[in-house]
């Protein structure tokens, strides 16, 4: 935080001594004035609730097959064997270049920025979703069984429950990844949003509006990447450990 | 044996795929113009590549590729490893780290177009940016993470300073960091073709982008398989160089995850 506050103040110093081009690195406070303008005349609002939007929706495209399959994955080794050579092969390709294919047959919809930004989410929980069934510890379903647990009842009360954290781990990667895409697809081909918004002040070099999309875009980014990990710590606070996102990667 | 079995079985579910696929178009399902079958784009994407056309945008993104590689893997590694070990450093540099970690790099492409200029400098700085905070961050743990009990040893066998460096720390944090180079490549090659896709005239990416433009679909679908082809070698190539030095490390199936 000190670190932070000592550069925004010589970064605002240096532009009013001359140091730093005003034209490249205009002063925070000019950048925090048209953010304050944005925001009153409602733009912003409509950039950053587009690209939320954008975001929860590409999400529960993902969320809802991935954790389906996944966890089918994880349970039969028929749907894994199936399942595991396709989602191994399509997980390595680079998420954004499934985009021009996409839009190939969907046009320049909003489906087709959906669709995109929800693919390699979709693999991501999937992969994790099997990981967390196949690593369940066999006395817990031992014990399930032998108290009389069996189909339905042995998948809510003791699969589900056990499979949670990791479940929790995949989701969380996958809205980091797909805001990555989200972000990445509309600057390529978005009028609306925070990454349009983003690439079109550049494109018209209005350069305290294109620090306020960087600004929103970092925001937005860090209440996704620590948000989560905080709610995680409170939601679980046994699996401290095991939810850090700097062990992951 | 069951290794054996496991990897052929690999093949049958992805080629029942293109077995389908083919029978759906020679069917009249699926047009051709739209999706060509499989039993042409093998023979387009081979001319494209005897064509030359190909080869040129393949090694345009390889260069960009290994070139933003280098430029991120030297300074973070560096880096990281001074976080590591210097406390002050990390309390100074830990937030700026933190929150670079946290927004899409690409987001930063227009910033760079700015200062750098619109030129071959700036999608490769672009490119090499997730990766550099990725593995100072991945470089960082690994030193964190090594075993005080290992340190104490070393330094009760009389080994300090270079001596702790070289023959302690750095082959202890080297899994970590070898980890982090090999999702850091991935990481490269994804802001690669991002890169590509939105502001470049060469490359994979770029030129994915115009046959997906002009509706050529044998282009597009043969771009694709060599982006996903770069990207496999990437990811599993690596995870065998991983496993050949250092037979001793776990296959970590976290690390898959990026």
């Amino acid at each position: 935080m000190a670190t932070s506050l000592a550069m925004l103040a010589a970064w605002e110093i240096l532009v009013h001594t001359g140091v730093l081009r005003a034209a490249f690195f205009p002063a925070p406070t000019n950048v925090a004035q048209t953010l304050w303008g944005l925001a009153l005349s409602g733009e912003l609002w409509i950039h950053v609730a587009t690209t939320s939007g954008r975001l929860i929706a590409s999400f529960l495209i993902a969320v809802i097959p991935g954790t389906a399959i996944g966890l089918a994955m994880g349970w039969w080794i028929g749907m894994r064997m199936a399942a595991d050579p396709l989602v191994r092969l399509l997980f390595p390709i680079p998420s954004i270049a499934f985009f021009p294919v996409v839009i190939f047959y969907l046009g320049l919809s909003e489906w087709g920025l959906l669709l995109t930004a929800a693919i390699t989410p979709f693999l991501l929980i999937a992969v994790q979703a099997a990981a967390a069934v196949e690593g369940l510890e066999r006395t817990l379903l031992e014990a399930g069984r032998n108290y009389g647990a069996s189909g339905h009842r042995l998948f809510m009360r003791v699969i589900l429950p056990a499979a949670l954290p990791h479940l929790f781990i995949g989701y969380r990667l996958a809205l980091g990844v797909g805001f990555i895409v989200t972000v990445a697809v509309e600057m390529i081909a978005a009028k609306h949003g925070l990454g349009g918004f983003l690439w079109h002040s550049w494109q018209i070099l209005r350069i305290e509006e294109m620090y306020v999309g960087l600004f929103l875009i970092g925001l937005l980014g860090i209440l996704l990447t620590y948000g989560l990990e905080a709610l995680a710590d409170r939601l679980m606070p046994w699996q401290v450990d095991l939810l850090r996102l700097k062990g992951q990667r | 044996m069951v290794r054996r079995d496991g990897s052929l079985l690999a093949f049958v579910s992805p080629l029942v795929v293109v077995l389908l696929w083919e029978l759906l178009a020679l069917a009249g399902i699926l047009s051709a113009n739209y999706i060509p079958p499989p039993s042409q784009l093998g023979p387009h994407l081979l001319g494209l590549l005897a064509g030359g056309e190909l080869w040129g945008h393949l090694s345009v993104t390889l260069y960009r590729l290994s070139l933003s590689f280098l430029f991120a893997v030297i300074p973070a590694v560096l880096l990281g490893l001074s976080l590591g070990m210097s406390r002050s450093l990390r309390l100074a540099l830990e937030p700026l780290l933190n929150s670079l970690y946290a927004i899409p790099k690409i987001a930063l492409l227009p910033l760079v177009m700015l200062i750098l200029g619109v030129n071959e400098r700036t999608l490769i700085f672009t490119s090499s940016l997730t990766s550099f905070v990725q593995m100072t961050v991945s470089t960082t743990g690994g030193v964190l993470a090594v075993d005080r009990n290992v340190l104490e040893a070393g330094k009760n066998y009389g080994a300090t300073g270079w001596r702790l460096f070289r023959y302690v720390l750095f082959p202890s944090a080297l899994p970590a960091i070898f980890t982090g180079m090999r999702i850091g490549l991935g990481l490269t090659l994804v802001l690669v073709i991002a890169v590509e896709l939105t502001a470049a005239q060469a490359g994979l990416g770029a030129f994915l982008w115009t046959a997906g433009q002009t509706f050529a679909a044998k282009d597009l679908f043969s771009a694709f398989v060599v982006i996903g082809a770069l990207g496999w070698t990437l990811t599993y190539g690596l995870e065998r160089i991983g496993q050949w030095l250092m037979p001793w490390q776990q296959r970590s199936s976290a690390a898959m995850f990026m």
